[in-house]
């Protein structure tokens, strides 16, 4: 009885509220995720689709939650594709934990190091240029990193 | 029962390990909760004996051995259990190629528990949001290639009050959603302009390794309908870190609803189960403060270079340009991430320029303090009050914040408040003094940089109401909205402006018209004062008097979060000189829970 009288008094006052949520994630528990964020949709087809094929099949949540674990040769250009304008502005102001994360998938030892350098290179690698075109950047001026490993 | 434990004692290494397994069976089989019958071989949970023994002999099945579709790889989270704790020679272990590379990949060493703080644009989320975090071996110095572990509704076009009222009955499934965590943080710091805290629990590898894969097989057969109340994000991350850690029992130490907050305190409020807390600030926040740091001089560069219309201006100092930058960051988590043409390219020639320029690191943010101080949400109340007559006081709130309340822990100067209610007691009489159904309220400065409306709602029914001094019960409703601005000192200055309606049992006591609000407050860390006035004008002349007065200051001790010492003085005026209703002092304790 309770809960049904919350239920409805919630319900019937929080309309508005609950129209006009567009974060993801359940919040109050209340606030919910849309299935489609702007950086999942578009790198949806880069992450494998393993974990939720059974799913779909039986419970009818196809269609969201196809991302999953990064497919390891796709790994760069989801990290850079989700990450470009954070981590342009580390990359620019030569320090943020985005440089850290960027220097083990590229395979680089010494993070540290790896600022300054990226900083140097901001306009050749990251100025007016798209993810893909990021990761080629990047390609070239770390490939002595993957060397190292 | 007794079957099961027989069964057991043959194989279980000790009577311990035997508990352990029997409880943690029983939770991965979620007999209560779980809807698709096919997610058990027997087709229910309810005789966790048989389903034990259904599941060795599927496990046992010569059929699609060493693939996917075997029952092994379909629950490797209950192969994981009884190979743990019955051994392994129940059945011949099974290759699963997706499964075993999935969890090669995560790899998983332990489990965060990830609280995102409100959402000021949603009140919804005044409660916070949580999730797990699979903490990978990945970057030195960073987290930010772990994975995040989501449980929500699967809600797809609904809007407003079917969606509430689905979401609030178990109108939707839940799901899990699994990402690498510079997703999620991007999302909330970067996007939304959330706080993030993440608890890093004593969970260890196995233990992290068993949620994994117990939400794999889960992923596969399960169903879960989501109450936003009772079964939601938060509900779930304690039911699956009670089936990992059993004695913890997180799960019975709540409500009968569930909130993130309240999931948080109940984890931190013990040093066995959380080993660090970290603290991530929102580029927001993180570009206000920056902002603070800078001298007159070089905080009108900021302002020059964010208002030039035409490119960038001439600015070559790198501690200006740096700042720019995070206030453009901050303006990208406003828009929902699409910025105008002109800003977007503004943005590439500040960083242009800094990648340039050597700069030093700017101050780091001071830490906020954490949902984890902040007061429990249940509050009960004692008091006394005087108008006409002299009366006790008797106040339940099952939730969760108001603005009299302790403040930190929660978004400043913000209401939320659910079934407010109290009971005014005396020697003739018992009777409501009032139910606030709903009220909130969100009072956010207005600056140049970042301009946000305030604005408050409430639905309340009014024992004895003095509203046009009827002294009848009645309903009342109030929408409001407004702006407010926050000096040095912490003082609140606000207006609001907006409509109210008033229902009671005779016509007279209807009533529709405009209300204007003012809110005067001071906060200290261990006293608040709240003040204000609320105007009315009656607009369908039904009522004697065509607008009222209500001044009112209520001033708050605050004894650590959970105990408050009150009093309020509320003085109704109406028409000038006629002063119809006594003043009402009320005092009171409050104390949370």
């Amino acid at each position: 009885m309770k809960k049904l009288f919350v239920t409805l008094a919630v319900a019937l006052l929080s309309t508005g509220a609950f129209a006009q949520d567009k974060s993801s994630g359940c919040g109050a528990g209340w606030q919910v995720t849309k299935s489609m964020t702007t950086s999942g949709s578009s790198t949806r087809s880069l992450t494998n689709a393993t974990f939720s094929q059974g799913l779909a099949m039986t419970s009818g949540t196809s269609g969201c939650a196809k991302h999953d674990i990064v497919m390891q040769e796709k790994q760069k250009i989801h990290y850079v594709e989700s990450n470009l304008v954070p981590l342009r502005r580390e990359v620019a102001m030569g320090e943020g934990e985005r440089i850290n994360a960027l220097a083990s998938i590229w395979g680089c030892q010494n993070a540290d190091s790896l600022a300054p350098s990226l900083k140097r290179n901001y306009r050749r690698v990251f100025y007016k240029k798209n993810p893909s075109e990021v990761v080629k950047g990047l390609d070239a001026l770390l490939a002595g990193c993957s060397l190292n490993v | 029962m007794i079957p099961l434990l027989i069964f057991l004692s043959s194989l279980a290494t000790s009577i311990a390990s035997e508990d352990l397994f029997r409880t943690q069976w029983i939770r991965s089989l979620h007999k209560d909760n779980q809807k698709n019958k096919a997610f058990w071989f027997t087709g229910s949970g309810d005789d966790p004996d048989l389903e034990l023994k259904a599941t060795i002999s599927a496990f046992n099945a010569k059929e699609n051995f060493d693939s996917n579709n075997h029952a092994q790889c379909l629950y490797p989270g209950r192969r994981m259990l009884i190979e743990r704790h019955l051994g392994t020679k129940l059945f011949p272990h099974s290759k699963c190629p997706d499964y075993d590379q999935w969890i090669h990949r995560l790899n998983p060493q332990g489990v965060s528990v990830v609280f995102a703080g409100n959402y000021p644009d949603n009140p919804g989320s005044l409660f916070g949001h949580t999730f797990l975090k699979f903490n990978t071996a990945g970057a030195a110095g960073s987290n930010l290639l772990d994975y995040a572990l989501n449980f929500s509704a699967d809600v797809r076009d609904e809007i407003g009050f079917l969606y509430a009222l689905k979401g609030l009955s178990g109108g939707y499934f839940g799901w899990f959603s699994l990402d690498p965590y510079f997703m999620k943080v991007n999302e909330y710091n970067e996007g939304e302009g959330r706080d993030i805290w993440e608890y890093e629990t004593t969970l260890g590898p196995e233990e992290a390794r068993l949620i994994l894969s117990h939400v794999w097989e889960l992923r596969q057969r399960a169903q879960f309908k989501y109450y936003f109340l009772s079964e939601n994000c938060s509900s779930f991350i304690l039911n699956l870190l009670d089936f990992a850690r059993p004695e913890w029992n997180l799960q019975t130490q709540m409500p009968w609803y569930v909130i993130p907050l309240e999931t948080v305190k109940v984890l931190h409020h013990r040093s066995d189960r959380v080993r660090k807390t970290t603290y991530r600030p929102s580029v927001r926040l993180r570009a206000q403060h920056a902002f603070t740091q800078l001298s007159f001089q070089e905080q009108t560069g900021v302002k020059r270079i964010l208002d030039s219309k035409d490119g960038l201006t001439d600015e070559t100092d790198p501690k200006t340009l740096k700042v720019a930058a995070m206030q453009i960051a901050a303006i990208h988590s406003r828009k929902d991430g699409s910025l105008p043409q002109a800003l977007v390219e503004k943005e590439e020639d500040v960083l242009l320029r800094l990648s340039e320029l050597s700069s030093e690191s700017l101050l780091k943010n001071n830490e906020l303090p954490s949902p984890h101080d902040g007061h429990d949400i249940t509050q009960v109340s004692i008091g006394a009050v005087h108008d006409e007559r002299t009366a006790f006081l008797l106040g339940y709130r099952p939730g969760v914040h108001d603005l009299n309340d302790y403040a930190t822990g929660y978004l400043p100067y913000s209401e939320l408040s659910i079934l407010d209610s109290s009971l005014r007691v005396d020697h003739k009489n018992l009777e409501f003094q009032k139910i606030d159904f709903l009220s909130m309220t969100l009072l956010r400065p207005w600056t140049v940089n970042e301009k946000e409306w305030s604005w408050g709602a409430k639905v309340s029914y009014q024992g004895n109401s003095q509203l046009f001094a009827k002294n009848a019960d009645q309903f009342l409703g109030e929408a409001l909205l407004g702006m407010a601005s926050v000096t040095q000192d912490s003082l609140l200055l606000g207006f609001l402006a907006g409509t109210y309606i008033s229902a009671g049992e005779l016509n007279l006591d209807q009533s529709l018209g405009l209300m204007a609000q003012t809110h005067l407050i001071w906060n200290e860390d261990t006293w608040k004062s709240v003040n204000g006035m609320k105007f009315y004008q009656d607009l369908n002349h039904t009522q004697t008097d065509s607008y009222q007065l209500v001044p009112y200051s209520n001033l708050a001790f605050h004894d650590g979060p959970n105990l408050d010492y009150q009093a309020k003085f509320v003085w109704p005026v109406y028409t000038p000189g006629l002063h119809r209703t006594p003043a009402q002092l009320t005092v009171e304790i409050e104390y949370h829970f």
